[in-house]
């Protein structure tokens, strides 16, 4: 059994229960693609990537009164210690939809009838919470490429380890840890676009949890918002309001 | 007082920021109604018409455009029937387009020029046209090359792929001497693309 807290309340990594991992985020890293962003989470390491608005196909799948939002989470053959098979996986599949569903809501798709836009998430190292990584990359990469958006989309887990609730856990906190759960919201909206628990905690751990969670994600809103008005005004431009 | 560098940051903006109330400005380029609040839905700089009480956000991303009513597009014939023809859209008003939309040019047939009234469509797979987006009814980019300015800017022979010239409204390969009918744009020939 890993001690996942020690005697002084910190973490495996040495953070304290509600610290988040270093985090970075990096706009139009791909020449390439209509929008990019690559983000560094703790040690978690993605590429997102956005094509679109562009014609759909197969053609019967547009739709005529919006864009159809395409996403894939890809995670590399060496991202994880054991090499993954590059195919697809069941879980890959999944990532793929819940993170289409949580940037949907945020995004204006009626501006753009009988086209796609795809998002292309490639993990290229995972250390748990590579999801709400994702989101959150996904966020800041649709917004380089120009696509009408309500809200930027911030997404962080909150979770239970050794009795303690804690945010952005890691891949070993979320093996060995007892709950898991990942939030999306849309800042400025105040609207949750995503929500998932994975194990048991009692009311008022949830309650704790959420609202660490949704604290977590405002923390991580500035970061997003720092990396996008430096690559659109240039560095130690940021702030607003 | 605020500083000039103050006034600058507080310009910036990026998607969800409130730029306004609905009670002061009406929304405009960028932006869109939330509840009571006007928001930006792109990465910009603030403008507020104070004459217009509008308020819109300058976009600063390029975003991939979409061919709407009255643009200009060039295409390359991909398939062509007796009265329809489809075409790969390359250049959205003279800018490079790579959405990969494709249009649908249709011949009307209250067409009153001469050779379009006698031969179909007059133009060929392969050919380069410049064309104008005329409606975009069941989300179907309807193209017409009606206009003098519009038609074939660029073509080869489809007997042997050899050069061409014009001769009025055809045009005859310079090799085999092959005469086909085009309905060619006024810059024929001297087009360019960027």
């Amino acid at each position: 059994m890993v001690e996942l807290i020690n005697e002084k309340g910190l973490r495996i990594d040495g953070r304290g229960v509600d610290e988040l991992r270093p985090l970075r985020i990096e706009v139009g890293v791909l020449k390439n693609a209509d929008g990019s962003s690559y983000i560094e989470m703790g040690k978690n390491k993605i590429v997102a990537a956005v094509y679109g608005p562009k014609e759909v196909h197969p053609k019967h799948l547009a739709l005529p009164d919006r864009s159809v939002l395409r996403c894939r989470y890809h995670m590399a053959p060496f991202s994880v210690d054991v090499r993954k098979p590059p195919q697809p996986s069941r879980r890959e599949i999944e990532i793929s939809k819940v993170i289409r569903e949580a940037l949907e809501p945020a995004l204006i798709l009626e501006e753009y009838p009988r086209t796609a836009i795809n998002i292309y998430l490639e993990v290229l190292q995972a250390d748990g919470g590579s999801r709400c990584a994702g989101i959150t990359a996904s966020a800041v990469a649709l917004a380089d490429a120009g696509i009408s958006m309500r809200d930027m989309v911030v997404a962080c887990a909150a979770g239970k380890i050794s009795g303690q609730v804690v945010i952005d856990l890691d891949d070993t906190e979320d093996k060995e840890g007892d709950a898991d759960l990942p939030i999306a919201i849309m800042p400025n909206l105040n609207q949750v676009t995503l929500f998932q628990l994975d194990g048991i905690m009692a009311p008022e751990e949830f309650e704790k949890a959420f609202n660490m969670a949704v604290s977590a994600c405002h923390q991580i809103y500035e970061v997003q918002r720092e990396a996008l008005i430096d690559k659109y005004f240039g560095k130690g431009e940021a702030g607003e309001e | 007082m605020l500083e000039r560098h103050s006034v600058e940051r507080l310009k910036k903006t990026i998607p969800g920021d409130r730029l306004a109330v609905i009670e002061e400005f009406s929304p405009s380029e960028g932006t869109y109604i939330d509840r009571d609040a006007i928001r930006a839905t792109k990465v910009g700089v603030k403008n507020y018409d104070l004459k217009k009480k509008e308020v819109k956000i300058e976009v600063l991303q390029k975003t991939r455009k979409m061919a709407m009513v009255g643009d200009s597009v060039i295409g390359q014939v991909e398939a062509t029937q007796s009265n329809t023809a489809n075409v790969r859209i390359y250049y959205i008003n003279d800018k490079r387009s790579l959405g990969g939309f494709t249009g649908m040019l249709l011949l009307k047939s209250d067409n009153h020029h001469r050779r379009d009234r006698k031969k179909s469509i007059m133009l060929k797979s392969g050919d380069i046209i410049r064309a104008r987006v005329t409606s975009y009814t069941n989300a179907i980019i309807h193209l017409s090359i009606d206009e003098n300015e519009n038609g074939v800017i660029y073509t080869t022979c489809s007997s042997c792929g050899g050069l061409i010239r014009r001769l009025n409204q055809v045009v005859e390969c310079v090799d085999c001497g092959f005469v086909e009918d085009r309905k060619l744009a006024a810059d024929f020939g001297r087009a360019h693309l960027k």
